[in-house]
């Protein structure tokens, strides 16, 4: 499973938005978000992550570098995904956009996640919750 | 114009042909004293009657100048046949009088011889007049009702078609006058019968002079006069015009007599063709003209009259199909008018409804509760009561005052009842005297089971009017903004989570005094996260609008409402519902509230913050933190821990609290299980049932 696959979505959102999808490991897939992530743009993070979900049990890594702003409809996906994780799966955010931070923060979620600065970091963890797990 | 003549005993109809006799005609009306036109006369069949008769059916037919024209000249012609015919008929009865006489004056002259005396000659004479007379009159009395016959027939014939009730009333009135004439006439005749005078004049007036022989005969009926002038043979110009104005002047000959008179004096006229719109016998009649207009029809009546009488079928049938087209279309329009009403209606009932749940959801705020004016308003993403937000501001038992303001994730219907659910929920925990963090934390394991996968945020608030202290609790929800306090000094660190997020909330608490007057906003994330110019709004920008409130706006109760236009007329995109509810605490009791407390500034600060930890969080990053966001420093940081993981190993959960009030932060770790506080508060929920 080394292919790397693609997926795109454009939102006619004023702040245009992108989620891209690629294989971080055998066993992680990392989901990158472009844009504001609001509204908008929420469902198709919402879409998105099922699509990985249904694909299997497959550890996520939601790539926040580019996002400048998450509102609480965003953060209502994301919780919804930390909740609907299978037993073993995890789900990682690497964030070191400080906005985005403070938005975790302030909605008191920065508690739920597993936030990390980087993608290593991401990686790192879920690999290594996985290989404890196991 | 073939006329029947079939049915005239007096007059061959063999010889007249029509073209040629109307020629003649026409010529005998412009020279009538020429004998040809006499003959022509003569022999030009009975067709007075009708051509009489057609002149008043013809002004009617007016649409065209050239038709009008056409007209005049036929019907001029027409008269003057009918002169003719008359002429003739008389001519013939005197002819046929005179001869009889004549006999009868041979016979009785060849009886005398042979009888007894010679003769006398004064009574044959008599004898031969009164014959000759009553002959005459039998001929002048047949002829009229075989023309007045025709004519009925004729008109009949002509108003098959088109012609108005107006016009048939007059024919009914015409004929009746007609038979009136004729029966003066008959009597007129009689009498001259009887008195046998103007003896050997009679065949002499066979020949033409019957127009000035009797009044009678000539006034009281058209024709009768119209065949009378057109005897008067060598004036039949001026003959026409007097027998013209004497109808004029016999009032109420009516549209028959002016039929003729019309053509006559069109004739006389040569044939103007000044016919126009008002039809060509109408306008030459002249003076047969006015006895009709002063009957009391208005020319404005005959107009429309004869407007409506020429327009053709096909132009019927348009109007027709025009009148049901615009039947249809006022039938559509009303049926239409009437769904649109009803619509209408309908959509009066349900924004009524809608208006009443509104009001379920979003209550209308006390103006006043005690010293503090609050007001609230709601600014829907789009449509009527889309979105998840709601508020509520009520009295607490003891005297002070409770706000709730949330925002449940998702909108529209579904987010509805989870609205309602939130509010009461909360307000009965509240109600029951928890602090606002107590109420949170016992009420958010209940909700999050009901809220079914989605989850809200929340800040509840208590207001001590005696303490002027603001107690507030978060569950994933923008502090609220004081003005004099710097929003961005906010501690957020170990914020707690939503409601339904999975993780326990109201773990957070925070204590601000507010020494002065002042204005607390409590509202939801749509508030600042309008877009200006793709930005955020942002809790700064809403702490600016919301000290600047107070100088714009007088009305206590529409600060809320006026706070949200500010941020709407500031920004350019609203993707979410926005809701703001304002506490406008005056400053007249801070001296009171100074009296307990002498050392307290005047300027509103933080008092307190508080965190609960469970164990697991007592190791984690955010509780440092949260020490750390408050200015607590090494090593008292790391002290109070240590004795919150303690706590919370022995107990499930420790209390960190901060105290700001002073010049340095001062924490406390405190007990603080979850357990006993939903034992009380289940205890007090059911002493506010009793």
């Amino acid at each position: 499973m080394q292919a790397v696959k693609e997926n795109q979505n454009d939102e006619p959102s004023e702040v245009s938005f992108l989620i891209t999808r690629r294989e971080l490991a055998d066993d992680t897939s990392l989901l990158s978000v472009e844009g504001d992530l609001d509204l908008a743009s929420a469902p198709s993070l919402k879409w998105a992550l099922a699509d990985l979900q249904a694909a299997g049990s497959r550890h996520v890594v939601v790539d926040l570098a580019k996002v400048n702003f998450i509102d609480s409809t965003a953060l209502g996906v994301l919780v919804g995904a930390q909740r609907g994780l299978d037993p073993g799966v995890k789900l990682a955010i690497a964030c070191a956009e400080e906005n985005v931070l403070r938005i975790f923060e302030l909605t008191g979620l920065d508690g739920m996640f597993e936030i990390v600065p980087t993608l290593q970091d991401a990686l790192g963890y879920v690999q290594g919750s996985t290989t404890a797990a196991g | 114009m073939p006329r029947r003549s079939g049915a005239r005993p007096l007059i061959a109809p063999s010889a007249s042909l029509a073209l040629a006799s109307s020629i003649l005609i026409a010529l005998a009306a412009l020279a009538p004293n020429g004998a040809a036109a006499k003959r022509t006369e003569e022999t030009t069949t009975s067709e007075a009657a009708p051509a009489v008769s057609l002149a008043p059916a013809e002004p009617a037919l007016t649409k065209a100048q050239q038709r009008a024209e056409r007209q005049a000249v036929r019907a001029e012609r027409q008269a003057a046949e009918a002169q003719a015919a008359a002429a003739a008929a008389e001519a013939r009865a005197a002819e046929h009088a005179a001869k009889r006489a004549e006999h009868a004056a041979v016979r009785e002259a060849r009886k005398g011889a042979d009888g007894a005396s010679a003769s006398p000659p004064a009574s044959a004479r008599a004898g031969t007049q009164s014959a000759a007379k009553a002959d005459t009159t039998h001929a002048e009395k047949k002829r009229e009702h075989e023309l007045q016959a025709e004519q009925r027939r004729h008109e009949r014939e002509v108003n098959g078609g088109l012609l108005n009730p107006r016009r048939k009333t007059r024919e009914a009135r015409e004929a009746a006058e007609a038979k009136a004439s004729e029966e003066e006439a008959e009597g007129g005749a009689f009498e001259k019968a009887v008195s046998g005078s103007g003896a050997g004049r009679a065949p002499v007036a066979a020949g033409g002079v019957s127009s000035s022989e009797g009044g009678s005969p000539t006034v009281q009926s058209p024709s009768t006069s119209a065949v009378a002038s057109a005897h008067d043979g060598r004036a039949a110009r001026t003959a026409h015009r007097r027998a013209s104005l004497r109808r004029g002047a016999a009032a109420g000959t009516g549209a028959f007599g002016l039929g003729s008179g019309t053509a006559l004096a069109a004739g006389a006229e040569s044939g103007s063709g000044e016919g126009g719109a008002s039809g060509g016998g109408g306008h030459a009649s002249g003076p047969g003209h006015k006895p009709s207009a002063a009957k009391g029809e208005s020319t404005i009546v005959r107009t429309v009259t004869q407007i409506v009488g020429v327009i053709p079928s096909a132009l019927w049938l348009l109007i027709g199909l025009l009148a049901l087209a615009a039947a249809a279309f006022a039938v559509a329009s009303r049926v239409a008018a009437g769904r649109a009403r009803r619509l209408d209606r309908q959509r009066q009932a349900l924004l009524e409804d809608v208006g009443l749940l509104q009001a379920a959801l979003l209550p209308e705020l006390p103006e006043r509760l005690g010293p503090v004016a609050t007001s609230a308003a709601y600014r829907p993403a789009s449509g009527p009561g889309a979105g998840g937000d709601f508020y509520d501001v009520f009295a607490l038992p003891e005297g002070l005052l409770a706000v709730i303001v949330g925002d449940v994730s998702g909108h529209g219907r579904e987010a509805l009842p989870h609205t309602t659910l939130l509010r009461y929920t909360l307000r009965a925990y509240m109600e029951a005297g928890l602090a606002p963090r107590e109420a949170l934390r016992a009420a958010a394991p209940a909700l999050e089971r009901q809220l079914g996968g989605s989850f809200a945020t929340v800040v509840l608030a208590s207001w001590d009017p005696r303490g002027r202290r603001l107690t507030y609790a978060c569950a994933g929800h923008p502090h609220p903004i004081v003005t004099g306090l710097d929003p961005s000094k906010s501690i957020i660190a170990a914020s707690a989570p939503p409601i339904g997020a999975g993780n326990a909330t109201g773990s957070r608490q925070t204590v601000l005094s507010i020494p002065g007057a002042g204005t607390a906003c409590f509202y939801t994330d749509g508030v600042i996260e309008a877009r200006t110019s793709g930005e955020l709004y942002g809790s700064d920008r809403l702490a600016t609008a919301l000290a600047a409130l107070r100088a714009e706006t007088a009305d206590a109760s529409l600060q809320a409402a006026a706070l949200l236009d500010r941020v709407a007329s500031e920004t350019d995109r609203r993707p979410d519902d926005m809701a703001a509810c304002l506490l406008e605490l005056a400053g007249e009791e801070s001296r009171e509230g100074r009296a307990g407390a002498p050392c307290r500034p005047s300027a509103p600060g933080v008092l307190r913050e508080e965190l609960v930890l469970d164990a697991r969080e007592a190791n984690g990053k955010r509780a440092r933190r949260f020490l750390q966001a408050a200015g607590v420093g090494e090593p008292e940081l790391g002290a109070s821990l240590e004795k919150a993981r303690t706590i919370a190993a022995e107990h499930g959960s420790a209390l960190l609290a901060i105290d700001l009030a002073g010049e340095r932060p001062r924490v406390s770790v405190l007990q603080d299980n979850i357990a006993p506080l939903r034992a009380r508060a289940l205890a007090r929920t059911q002493e506010v049932a009793l």
